[in-house]
């Protein structure tokens, strides 16, 4: 007897439970959206050149450029290749590129070209597996030649991608 | 037949209107110096110094308009030195072919300088205006170009500014920083003082402002020049290159090259500096923007088929037109007269200044055999062209007319002077 009510009971609870919340329309429960994590680019973000100072790195060597062109050539590829191998051992080294321009064309499209040759060297350096985050750019365009003369030998010279360095202080 | 004849007025209408609106272009009104030149003569009445300096300073002012011939009358030939035109002053001034005489005197009391001017017709013998002018004592220069403005506007109703300025670069100092000379290369000024390097001096079209890209914060920022307050503070200091390229006419817009987004490209600006659009998207360099006079639409240079051309793009980014094909073409100006636009083009290991007509695309050849010639810009009412050339060795800045013609040193410095541009 004891044991028939106790399991009508039963039956009862779940069917009344089982009403209870089939009668209201299931609730889906959203949660709020959560911010997400940003994505975090920053290892391959260019740096800011700001405030910085780089020194020559005799390690690190200078590549050269055609005339108004801003890509690499075997040679320079080279050279760059040679670059990235000592910057991944040395990892504590930032640097910068200073895209430079000879002195034909006017000061306006040369500051653009000494960019697009920057770029197009760090680019490489990144492709190499240098991380982004260790290579500044600027573009000096034609003010700062290292031959001043007026000839093809000179123009040569100056038409170049150097790489200057620096050691961040610790954090 | 009275209907008839309205019916075909009407037709008529239309279809002229059609022509009309099909035909719909911007019409620039020109400043031409054609036809011949009027003959002025100029007195002062007193023998003082200021008033010869300012008898200079005002001859080469209506000699540079073109609009004049200066006429000097000989020793014995002088006039009476007072505020009238005698019988005396027109037999001598109608025997020399004069057209035009101003007597003028000036004072020179407690710093401050007075003139005194009147103009006479010669053949009627009436008087065309008389006025008046004050300034402080350092401003000689100021006075005689509003006297010569005064001039050219009683007697051509045309308005020319003496008062503009043309701003470049220079090593002078050392550093190369931005400087700046009035319109006909006197009155040298330092306008910076960065100890870096400073490039690419542009206007605001007041004239009030001078931008120009320094690496005065280590990158190559964008800083603007106040005149008034005499300071200059960064304007746009994005990473990578800030170069500027125009203001507008109507003082609204200006447009930049910045390669922040990568390759260098050209960006539309507010006036006060805010980013509103990026107008290019072209593998390879975009810049080198200069503004049409209705600030609608712009010429830049694009290597993006390979070495730079002239192209014109409207100011919300479409519309692209090529303008040349052939060659290396670079440093575009639009004439503020609007059909026309400077640039140079490279000739063998050389450049050469180029001028094209915006409709026809026809080019011609301003500078030959003399050196490279470099950043041709216009002068405010559009009839010289200003450029830096290394003819005689170093680059100096010169002005020459539109057909070429009249090629001659304004600026001279023991260093180069480059980059020139002209003040609206």
């Amino acid at each position: 007897m004891v044991k028939k009510v106790f399991i009508t009971a039963i039956i009862v609870f779940f069917v009344v439970v089982n009403l209870m919340f089939t009668g209201c329309a299931k609730k889906q429960v959203i949660k709020p959206l959560q911010p997400m994590a940003p994505v975090t680019e920053t290892e391959m973000e260019e740096p800011s050149l700001r405030g910085k100072d780089y020194i020559t790195v005799p390690q690190l060597e200078t590549v050269y450029f055609e005339y108004d062109d801003a890509t690499l050539k075997t040679e320079a590829r080279d050279i760059l290749a040679k670059n990235a191998k000592w910057l991944k051992e040395n990892t504590e080294v930032e640097i910068i590129v200073e895209g430079h321009c000879d002195e034909r064309g006017t000061t306006d499209y040369n500051l653009a070209l000494g960019d697009r040759r920057a770029k197009s060297i760090r680019n490489y350096l990144i492709r190499l597996g240098i991380k982004g985050n260790r290579i500044a750019t600027i573009s000096y365009g034609e003010e700062k030649p290292v031959d001043l003369r007026n000839n093809e030998a000179a123009w040569a010279k100056n038409r170049r991608g150097e790489l200057l360095g620096r050691i961040p202080p610790k954090k | 037949m009275k209907k008839k004849t309205s019916i075909i007025i009407v037709l008529f209408v239309l279809i002229l209107s059609t022509i009309h609106n099909l035909l719909a272009i911007d019409i620039y009104l020109e400043l031409k110096s054609s036809g011949r030149r009027i003959n002025i003569s100029l007195t002062p009445i007193d023998d003082s110094k200021l008033s010869a300096d300012i008898l200079k300073i005002v001859s080469a002012d209506l000699d540079y308009s073109r609009i004049f011939n200066i006429i000097s009358l000989l020793k014995e030939q002088q006039l009476k030195k007072e505020f009238n035109f005698t019988k005396y002053d027109r037999d001598i001034t109608v025997r020399n072919g004069v057209d035009t005489l101003i007597k003028f005197t000036t004072k020179l009391k407690a710093n401050k300088i007075t003139l005194n001017s009147y103009c006479w017709d010669t053949s009627s013998a009436k008087k065309i205006f008389d006025k008046d002018y004050s300034a402080r004592s350092d401003e000689v220069r100021e006075i005689s170009h509003a006297f010569s403005e005064d001039i050219i506007k009683f007697l051509t109703g045309q308005q020319m500014k003496f008062s503009s300025k043309i701003a470049f670069a220079s090593k002078l100092s050392g550093n190369k920083e931005i400087w700046c000379t009035d319109y006909d290369g006197k009155n040298l000024t330092k306008i910076t003082n960065h100890k870096s390097i400073c490039v690419m001096p542009k206007f605001s079209n007041d004239g009030k402002y001078i931008f120009y890209t320094t690496y005065r914060n280590g990158n190559p920022d964008i800083f603007k020049y106040d005149f008034i307050k005499d300071k200059s503070a960064p304007f746009l200091s994005y990473q990578g290159i800030n170069l500027i390229g125009s203001v507008s006419n109507d003082g609204k817009h200006i447009i930049a090259t910045l390669s922040k987004d990568g390759d260098p490209e050209l960006y539309l600006f507010s006036i006060t500096g805010n980013l509103l659009k990026r107008l290019t998207y072209s593998k390879g360099v975009d810049t080198a923007a200069s503004f049409s006079p209705n600030a609608k639409e712009f010429v830049f240079i694009s290597d993006r088929d390979g070495n730079p051309q002239l192209f014109i793009m409207d100011i919300d980014g479409t519309n692209l037109k090529k303008m040349t094909y052939k060659g290396y073409n670079d440093s575009p100006s639009w004439s503020p007269i609007g059909d026309k636009i400077v640039f140079t083009k490279r000739n063998g290991t050389a450049f050469d200044i180029y001028i094209i007509d915006v409709v026809t695309k026809n080019e011609v050849q301003l500078t030959k055999n003399s050196g490279s010639n470099e950043n041709p810009s216009f002068s405010p009412e559009g009839g010289y062209i200003l450029f830096s050339s290394n003819r005689n060795g170093k680059y100096e800045l010169f002005t020459m007319l539109l057909n070429g013609s009249n090629q001659n040193v304004i600026v001279s410095l023991n260093k180069d002077s480059t980059n020139p541009t002209w003040s609206p």
